[in-house]
C-alpha cells in the first residue's frame, strides 16, 4: 500500500468513528399552546413564555453525541429570546423575552455549528 | 339523590365548618411548573384584593390587574440556595427593588433561576379592570349607599376583569364624593376601604377611579329632622 492510500485510509477510518453535526432535535416538552412553534427548522414562541425543550444533536455518522456538557443553546439576541440550562441533561428553558427576531446558535465543543431561526410573536 | 347520601354530605360540610371555623385554610403557594419547588405570594400593600392584612395573602392568585403590584418568593425543594426571581418579559412584567408589576394586559412567566440554569417557572396573567364591586363592612355585595341616620358606614371595592375574578395586586385608588354638600370622606381617599359620613337629605354619589377605571356607586341620604329643644322658637 502507498503512502497516500495509507493515509486516505486513516482519515476515513478516523472519520467513521467521530461525531460530524447534522442538525438539532428538538422537542417542547410541555403542550404547546396557540402561535407556539418548536421544530429543528424554527421555534417561535409568544412573549413572556417559557418552554422547556429537549434538545440533541444529531450525528450524520454511526457515533453518536452523548456528552450533554459538550452542547451549548444560547440566544444569538438574549434581549428577545433567553436559553436557560436545566438541570436534567439535554434540557433546556427557552422565554420569550421581547418581541423580534433572533436565532438560537448549537454550540458543540465551542464551535457553533447551526444558528436556528427563531421568534418572539406578541401573543 | 336519596336522603342517606344527603345526611352524610350534610354532616360532612358541618365537620368541616366546625373544624375550620368560617375561615378556609390559607395557602399563598403555588407549585412550580417544573415542581421542583413552591411560589409563595407577597403583598406588597394593603390595597391587595388578595390580601387580608398588609403582608397576609390567603391564596397565590390567578389573575392580576394591569397596574397591579406584588412580590413572590421561590422556595426550592433540593434545600439549595434561593434562586433570584425575575420576570419572563419585562415589558409585560417589570421588577424593581423586588416588586412586580404587570405593565400591561398579558401573560409572563416568573422565572427562579440560578445563573444561567433555570430551577422552576409558573406563567401569570394580567387583565384590565372592567368594573369594581363595592361590598359592605359585612363583605356583601352592595348597589348603592342608603343613610337613614348620620352614622358613618364602611365599604371597601373589589376589582373585576370582563369574567368577573377578582384581580390581584396592590392598586392605586381615588374616590371622592360628587356633591360633597350630601356627604363626605371620613378616610383616606387613597385606601381600597373608606368610610363615608352624611351630612345632607339628597342624593350624591361615590366615585372611584382605580387602574384606569372609573365606577359610580349611588348614594341615598335621608336624614331625619333635628330633634327640637325645649325653648327652640322654630
Amino acid at each position: 500500500m502507498s503512502l497516500r492510500a495509507c493515509l486516505v485510509t486513516v482519515l476515513l477510518v478516523g472519520t467513521a468513528c467521530s461525531t460530524d453535526y447534522a442538525g438539532l432535535e428538538i422537542v417542547a416538552d410541555d403542550e404547546l399552546g396557540p402561535g407556539t412553534v418548536v421544530d429543528l427548522r424554527r421555534v417561535q414562541i409568544p412573549e413572556g413564555r417559557a418552554i422547556r425543550v429537549h434538545a440533541r444533536p444529531r450525528s450524520s455518522t454511526a457515533r453518536t453525541f452523548d456528552d450533554p456538557e459538550e452542547l451549548l443553546l444560547r440566544a444569538e439576541n438574549p434581549d428577545i429570546l433567553r436559553v436557560f440550562s436545566d438541570p436534567e441533561d439535554w434540557r433546556w428553558v427557552l422565554v420569550g423575552r421581547a418581541t423580534g427576531p433572533t436565532c438560537i446558535e448549537v454550540v458543540l465543543g465551542g464551535v457553533v455549528e447551526d444558528c436556528i431561526v427563531a421568534r418572539v410573536t406578541q401573543r | 339523590m336519596t336522603k342517606a347520601p344527603v345526611h352524610r354530605l350534610a354532616t360532612v360540610l358541618v365537620s368541616s365548618l366546625l373544624l375550620f371555623g368560617c375561615d378556609l385554610p390559607s395557602d399563598p403557594t403555588v407549585a412550580g411548573e417544573l415542581n421542583r419547588g413552591r411560589f409563595e405570594y407577597l403583598c406588597v400593600g394593603e390595597t391587595d384584593v388578595s390580601c387580608r392584612d398588609f403582608d397576609m395573602a390567603s391564596i397565590f392568585p390567578e389573575v392580576f390587574a394591569v397596574s397591579g403590584r406584588f412580590s413572590v418568593r421561590f422556595e426550592p425543594f433540593d434545600g439549595g440556595p434561593l434562586p433570584r426571581i425575575e420576570p419572563a418579559s419585562p415589558r409585560v412584567l417589570s421588577y424593581e427593588s423586588a416588586i412586580l408589576t404587570f405593565e400591561r394586559e398579558g401573560t409572563s412567566a416568573i422565572l427562579a433561576a440560578r445563573g444561567d440554569a433555570l430551577v422552576d417557572y409558573r406563567h401569570l396573567s394580567a387583565r384590565p379592570i372592567v368594573a369594581v364591586q363595592f361590598r359592605n363592612g359585612s363583605a356583601e355585595s352592595i348597589s348603592a349607599l342608603v343613610f337613614e341616620d348620620p352614622a358613618p358606614l364602611g365599604l371597601s371595592a373589589v376589582p373585576l376583569d370582563d369574567r368577573g375574578r377578582p384581580l390581584a395586586g396592590a392598586l392605586s385608588y381615588q374616590w371622592r364624593v360628587v356633591d360633597e354638600s350630601i356627604a363626605r370622606l371620613v378616610t383616606s381617599a387613597t385606601g381600597r376601604e373608606v368610610s363615608v359620613q352624611p351630612l345632607s337629605t339628597g342624593t350624591t354619589a361615590l366615585e372611584v377611579s382605580v387602574g384606569g377605571h372609573v365606577e359610580l356607586l349611588p348614594i341615598f341620604v335621608e336624614l331625619p329632622p333635628p330633634e327640637r329643644m325645649p325653648g327652640d322658637t322654630q
